[in-house]
């Protein structure tokens, strides 16, 4: 536990420094996980909050500011996230909406707020093609599509189809979407153009291939692999992109590798797995055998800590989007992965700079 | 280190479980087993499983089993004895804010009631019961719509009868006698720590479907605190 601690201390490393001849004061969030001089495989880049993010605000006011929660275009008890062109999207599920957020623009507008398509408790999203949204809902038990102008255009969800439909995802290659039935213990696949139910796979149970409670799914870019998180099981269940089961891991416990509440979950391109637990407030990185590579959070307001983190999307660029329910934010991470230190290779320098080695640099 | 995390978690283990529950599935009359946070009621589990304990999935068991855990492969530094702080115990600070905040035993009901688990539960302040309204783009004071999974009662707030807030309220004191309530005896025992939580109304662990430490018929659970 220790140890923990001092991990957690080590990697936030705030610096002041002076930008040139403006002489105005900002202020660099330093995270990179694992810290100097271990190998740098994920650092901190932002949290977005709303419109609170483009007001004149500090960048620590946005961690530490917790009066925006229940004011203005802010979130309040966000859920599902995925991203896409420097858009983010984040359901709230308290408000009943899916939050727009331009950071190009920086622009906070809203999906699902009128008829028809109107949400009541928006839980997980994806992006189709076009930069289409598709939203769940848990409440109405539909799976909605809109238009990127937030027009309704498609929606799966006959009566008595979904019991509690949760976390959703799309293979744009093979024009389907995977929607978790997390009360029906099972995953309904369909084909985006008819919307079609294709085949289902899963049902209750404890072995392999059946869940309890399942609730978030991501696909892996490089297979098309789908992996479910089984949270009442305390475990991650892989299949191939029709539903054969293919292997399991993770267990109920409190030590690196195990589960008491995971949630959101993501694939990166190199095919690392990254799964939320709510009740350690942490996310676990996984390689696709199921062995624990690195975690990082734990409870609290303060940068890369969570309160209650639920879902998690990683982009084409390999962006990690974790949403931290509880505080009313969703936090970005970059993946260190070889793609991007070949097209970073100066900021991939800085991130092996260990703080002291960084003021003597900043001295010459 | 590790010996008074344990006993802390113990502590608010206790404080949790005002009332017994069952330690395994064989105490069928008692604890959760028949009830929804008994989260395998209905599967059949296959033939020759273990029985699962059911209190797992809020109490979180730490793991005794260090012999088959890895160190997680990207720390140089080899490392087996790490272990999660469960629910951010350790941590149970609030925000720089004067607002109190629901702290941990609140946090433990909210991992499941997330709108995809379990009923979604949404925490709006006292004063407000709050709507978002779309036309000016905020939180306003419009009371919620009734079939919104919103709670009317405050929580992570303290119990203070003799405050201005707490006479206003008609709070009754602490030691008021409670008869025939699911795992409490006196008010004190519904507010663990002075503090209002989901625990002060809901015992987990009792049967009825709201799980509600008394019937609100005629308006009994508020009266046990409010003497209106």
């Amino acid at each position: 536990m220790k140890r923990t601690i001092l991990f957690i201390l080590s990697i936030i490393l705030l610096s002041l420094f002076n930008t040139g001849c403006a002489q105005k004061k900002a202020e660099e969030l330093r995270i990179i996980l694992p810290p100097p001089p271990e190998e740098p495989r994920i650092f901190y880049v932002e949290s977005l909050r709303g419109e609170m993010n483009f007001k004149d605000t500090k960048l620590l006011d946005v961690f530490i500011g917790k009066e925006s929660k229940g004011v203005g275009k802010n979130l309040f008890k966000p859920y599902g996230v995925a991203a896409i062109d420097n858009t983010v999207y984040v359901t709230d599920t308290a408000i009943g909406l899916v939050f727009k957020i331009d950071t190009l623009n920086k622009k906070v507008s809203f999906i699902g707020d009128r008829p028809p398509g109107k949400l009541a408790l928006p839980v997980s999203i994806a992006i189709g093609k076009n930069n289409t949204i598709y939203v769940s809902d848990s409440k109405l038990k539909k799976v909605f599509g809109y238009r990127k102008n937030g027009a309704l255009f498609f929606a799966l969800g006959e009566k008595g189809e979904f019991r509690r439909p949760s976390g959703i995802a799309i293979n744009e290659k093979l024009n389907r979407i995977y929607v978790v039935d997390t009360k029906s213990h099972n995953v309904k696949v369909y084909d985006l153009d008819s919307a079609k139910l294709l085949f289902e796979f899963g049902k209750r149970g404890i072995e392999g291939g059946e869940f309890n409670f399942p609730t978030n799914i991501a696909i892996d870019p490089r297979n098309d692999n789908v992996a479910v998180v089984d949270t009442q099981n305390f475990r991650v269940q892989i299949f191939d992109k029709d539903g054969d089961f293919l292997s399991k891991f993770g267990r109920l416990g409190d030590k690196p590798g195990m589960f008491s509440r995971p949630k959101g979950i993501g694939i990166d391109s190199e095919g690392h797995i990254y799964v939320s637990d709510a009740a350690f407030n942490n996310v676990q990185i996984f390689d696709d055998k199921g062995n624990i590579l690195l975690y990082f959070g734990g409870a609290g307001f303060g940068p890369s800590q969570f309160y209650l983190p639920a879902g998690i999307y990683v982009d084409k660029n390999d962006r990690v989007y974790v949403v931290d329910s509880f505080n009313a934010r969703v936090q970005i991470y970059q993946y260190v992965s070889e793609r991007w230190k070949k097209e970073h290779p100066e900021e991939y320098r800085k991130l092996k700079v260990i703080e002291s080695e960084k003021e003597d640099e900043s001295a010459k | 280190m590790r010996a008074p995390n344990k006993l802390l978690a113990a502590v608010i283990v206790l404080a949790v479980t005002t009332s017994g529950y069952a330690f395994s599935i064989g105490q069928e009359q008692s604890g959760i087993y028949q009830t929804k946070h008994n989260l395998l009621r209905g599967m059949i589990l296959p033939k020759g499983a273990e029985e699962p304990e059911l209190c797992v999935w809020c109490h979180i068991p730490h793991d005794s089993l260090s012999g088959d855990t890895e160190a997680p492969k990207w720390l140089n530094e080899n490392d087996n004895e790490s272990t999660f702080n469960v629910y951010g115990m350790e941590a149970n600070k609030t925000a720089a804010s004067s607002a109190p905040e629901p702290d941990v035993m609140v946090r433990v009901c909210l991992t499941c009631h997330d709108g995809v688990n379990a009923p979604n539960i949404s925490l709006f302040s006292e004063e407000a019961p709050q709507k978002f309204n779309i036309n000016t783009a905020s939180l306003t004071s419009e009371p919620m719509p009734s079939d919104a999974m919103v709670h009317s009662h405050p929580v992570g707030i303290n119990y203070a009868p003799f405050s201005p807030g707490g006479s206003k309220a008609s709070l009754r004191p602490e030691t008021y006698i409670l008869n025939g309530w699911s795992g409490a005896k006196t008010i004190h025992d519904l507010v663990s720590e002075g503090t209002v939580r989901c625990t002060s109304c809901h015992d987990p662990h009792t049967t009825n479907d709201l799980f509600l430490r008394t019937s609100n018929r005629g308006s009994t659970l508020c009266k046990g605190c409010h003497n209106k």
